[in-house]
């Protein structure tokens, strides 16, 4: 196994060239409410039932799967808010241009899209509560094969995008 | 039966007019064969035509026959005990339940029919100068309206009783998608159907490309002009249509040779049906192109369906285990006594000929359902016929029950071609088109769901090298298809033998639980098996010292001995079956690796300007054209080995929605990235 990356895999990364704009820096902050909000959700569901159960039967095995579970739910914790978004936000890459929408994004399945206008049917923008309480919106661009959404922008330049999607969208379906 | 006076068949298409402005762009003038208060000029109205009269008494029919069904399924009981019973009491009260039930068929039917009646009232449709309505409902009123521009494909369908009667179901397929369900007009008589068709196609063209429509306006009319004449018009219609028809044989076929089954199909259209009305789908357009399937492609198409295959590999499966079988008995390896005496017993010279009756049994079974399948097939494309209109496909296929479907050309996401394993080893392969689908409402039966499942299928069967030229003839948009394909890394047969054959193996994780489970139900019977052996040692040496036993002592040691022979029965039977089943994972793993060297061999995509070509290799083979324009979008996905072995996945995404493979793992990375940069518009 390799380790550092090869001359010729480096060379790759150039050629790659990733789509350059990068989402709103606070959705790094949104993404970490909306994930404790599940989080917690979770936690209610199956971490408190189960302490319960081992108080009320006081088996030695049981506090030690609690303990086991605690420790796996910390875990999770950290991955999730700690570790996972400053990632998750630094490979979230887009780019538009007037003859299709660029998106790179993943971390451990990294995937990268190319969505040419001509075939996008509608564009809009959505704004979900955590999304409001930091100002931010996302865009969806919908083709007839399904649908893409670029999660956090801030709301002004989401209705910006939308409307120059839109645009192109309009001006790309003009031109066949 | 209360049927058989059911209204006459009337004169249908009995037309309501509305006072509906009919727009200057319908290029068709109005037939003036029913009496009209009005002249057309004056106020040309939107005519709606009423279903044929069979909605109501074939549908009653159907329930009919269904309901008596029942009946006499869940009566058969009590009607066997009164007989049984055989008093006149019996008989009477029999007699009397008899005509309870009878009567309540009747009501039951009456009702069925009152409500058809209804509803046959209440369901009429119109072709409206920019969209086709259909209005149903006798509570719920429904009127749907579909614009000609949407119109994605318009089939006709016909169940055997249907077929009979000579009328079909007509489903409109509009934009596609699961939430947009075809539309269904039903009953229609073939005449009607077929007038119907045209004008859709007709309007849809008008509506889309005003240009191209000038030669449509030209025979659209006297199409028209045939349609609302009833039944009993047929010589005047045949005339009208007699110079366009002529033109139709000249359109060229690659296979002129019809089969046996097309004569079956050719009866069935020269009967047509009681109400089939009068033109016999005189074609109204000019064909382009036109085949239908030969003997030889029908009957090898049955044969080599999907049953097959599965068939052969049950089999192969079976003689392995047999064979397995015989050796095991030619070799025996335990010595002990007891042990030898029961193997004596379970391999006895009777068992191994019903093994190997069993074998035979089961292939033969096998031979059966596969020539049943393959039956039931042929029947399916019987009267196999596929056009070239203008602007779309037409395919019919069915003997029994009949399905006509198109496709504009422009609807088309893609063309497939399918190898199954059988195919590939006789160069044959199937040809279908990718289309946008619609889940029809009432989708007619399994069998044609089957057969329609991977689109549209242009050919079942055909050889590989004449595809092109078939392709050629009815698809000459698709004739700057690339050939030249970049094949996938030559990494990829290393990762492709890991994911096929251990990830996603079947043969592995069947190998796997196995070790499992023979291990833990080893460790519950051998300590039983063991512990049996010593205290038949003790048995048998007690046996031996002593001359004469008491009958308790006689009865201890045979139950020992029997305690010990089944314990060793068990383990020896859960390791027969333990090896039976790592023989079949042997079997799927060879089968697993060999399809991943093929795959790897060759898969490939390619791209020129306008297209782009997929192919997915292994045991079965599936090549997907599809031009550039069709792709809604594309991405490429890596995962960490992916990256560490610079490869990446290609996948396509089009409107033919989920179910269709359009991915190819392990490309170069670099060719994946071109490829990125193909997809980009305007580069």
């Amino acid at each position: 196994m390799r380790i550092r990356p090869s001359m010729k895999e480096q060379m790759m990364d150039t050629i790659e060239q990733l789509p350059q704009e990068c989402l709103d820096p606070r959705v790094k902050r949104a993404w970490r409410i909306n994930d404790a909000i599940w989080l917690a959700i979770i936690f209610v569901v199956c971490f408190i039932p189960l302490a319960i159960v081992t108080v009320s039967i006081e088996e030695p095995v049981m506090s030690v799967i609690l303990v086991a579970v605690l420790i796996l739910f910390v875990l999770l914790v950290v991955l999730c808010l700690v570790i996972l978004p400053p990632i998750r936000y630094a490979r979230w890459r887009f780019s538009m241009n007037e003859n299709y929408l660029d998106i790179a994004k993943g971390i451990v399945w990294r995937k990268r899209y190319i969505i040419p206008f001509i075939r996008v049917q509608n564009t809009d923008t959505r704004q979900g509560p955590v999304l409001r309480m930091f100002g931010l919106s996302s865009v969806t661009v919908s083709t007839a094969a399904g649908a893409h959404e670029i999660p956090g922008l801030d709301t002004a330049q989401a209705a910006a995008l939308r409307d120059k999607a839109a645009e192109f969208a309009r001006l790309a379906r003009e031109d066949v | 039966m209360s049927e058989s006076t059911s209204p006459q068949p009337q004169p249908s298409y009995q037309a309501q007019y509305q006072a509906q402005q009919q727009p200057q762009d319908q290029p068709q003038a109005q037939p003036q064969i029913q009496p009209q208060p009005q002249s057309p000029e004056s106020a040309p109205a939107e005519l709606t035509y009423h279903v044929h009269n069979s909605y109501i008494w074939l549908e009653s029919l159907r329930l009919a026959v269904i309901l008596l069904f029942v009946l006499i399924v869940s009566s058969i009981g009590s009607v066997i005990s009164f007989v049984a019973d055989g008093e006149v009491d019996g008989v009477f009260a029999g007699g009397l339940m008899f005509l309870g039930l009878g009567f309540f068929f009747l009501v039951v039917i009456g009702i069925c029919f009152l409500s058809q009646w209804l509803s046959y009232k209440h369901l009429y449709y119109s072709l409206g100068p920019d969209e086709f309505s259909l209005y149903k409902g006798i509570f719920n009123k429904q009127r749907i309206h579909v614009p000609y521009a949407r119109i994605q494909s318009v089939d006709k369908r016909a169940q055997l009783l249907q077929r009979i009667f000579g009328v079909c179901s007509i489903n409109i397929d509009t934009a596609g998608g699961e939430n947009n369900k075809a539309i269904v007009v039903p009953y229609v008589t073939k005449a009607q159907a077929d007038w119907l068709i045209q004008q859709l196609y007709a309007r849809k063209m008008a509506n889309t490309q005003p240009a191209q429509a000038a030669a449509y306006a030209q025979v659209a009319p006297s199409a028209q002009a045939t349609y609302p004449s009833q039944p009993a018009a047929t010589p005047q219609a045949a005339s009208t249509t007699a110079p366009i028809s002529s033109a139709a044989p000249q359109a060229p076929s690659p296979s002129p040779s019809g089969n046996i089954l097309d004569v079956g199909d050719e009866a069935w259209n020269q009967f047509g049906g009681i109400f089939a009305g009068s033109s016999a789908s005189a074609p109204f357009e000019t064909v382009r192109y036109q085949y239908g399937l030969s003997n030889k492609e029908l009957f090898l198409s049955g044969l080599s369906n999907n049953t097959a295959f599965a068939a052969i590999v049950i089999s192969v499966i079976c003689v392995v285990l047999q064979v397995f079988g015989f050796l095991t008995e030619s070799f025996p390896t335990e010595t002990n006594n007891a042990f030898d005496s029961f193997s004596q017993f379970a391999f006895s010279a009777s068992i191994i000929p019903a093994i190997a009756g069993i074998t035979v049994g089961i292939i033969g079974v096998l031979i059966v359902i596969w020539l049943l399948s393959a039956i039931g097939t042929c029947i399916g494309y019987g009267g196999f016929k596929a056009r070239r209109y203008a602007d779309r496909i037409e395919v019919e296929h069915g003997l029994l029950q009949h399905t006509s479907m198109s496709v504009s050309i422009e609807r088309i996401q893609a063309v497939v071609i399918k190898q199954t394993f059988i195919r590939r080893l006789i160069g044959y392969c199937e040809l279908s088109l990718d289309k946008v689908d619609a889940v029809s409402d009432n989708s007619s039966s399994s069998d044609t769901k089957n057969l329609n499942r991977n689109g549209l299928v242009v050919h079942p069967f055909v050889k590989r090298s004449k595809v092109d030229e078939i392709l050629a003839g009815l698809l000459p948009e698709y004739s700057e298809a690339p050939t030249k394909e970049t094949p996938v890394a030559r990494v990829a047969l290393r990762r492709g033998l890991i994911r096929r054959c251990i990830w996603q193996g079947g043969g592995f994780w069947l190998a796997i639980i196995t070790v499992i489970t023979q291990l833990i139900l080893n460790a519950i019977f051998a300590p039983q098996a063991a512990l049996s052996t010593d205290a038949f040692n003790a048995a048998s040496s007690l046996l031996d010292s002593t001359a004469t036993l008491s009958g308790a002592e006689a009865a201890e040691v045979m139950q020992i001995a029997f305690d010990y022979s089944e314990a060793q029965f068990a383990v020896w039977i859960i390791n027969t079956i333990a090896i039976g089943l790592y023989i079949i994972a042997g079997i799927l793993l060879i089968i697993e690796a060999i399809s991943t060297i093929f795959w790897a061999r060759e898969s490939g995509f390619a791209y020129t300007r306008r297209f782009m070509r997929i192919t997915n290799g292994g045991l079965s083979r599936e090549t997907r054209t599809l031009p550039k324009q069709k792709i809604q979008f594309g991405f490429t996905r890596t995962n960490p080995f992916q990256r560490m072995a610079n490869t990446a996945t290609i996948n396509i995404s089009t409107a033919a929605g989920l179910g269709t493979q359009n991915a190819l793992i392990d490309v170069e990375k670099e060719e994946a990235l071109r490829w990125l940069e193909w997809l980009k518009p305007g580069t």
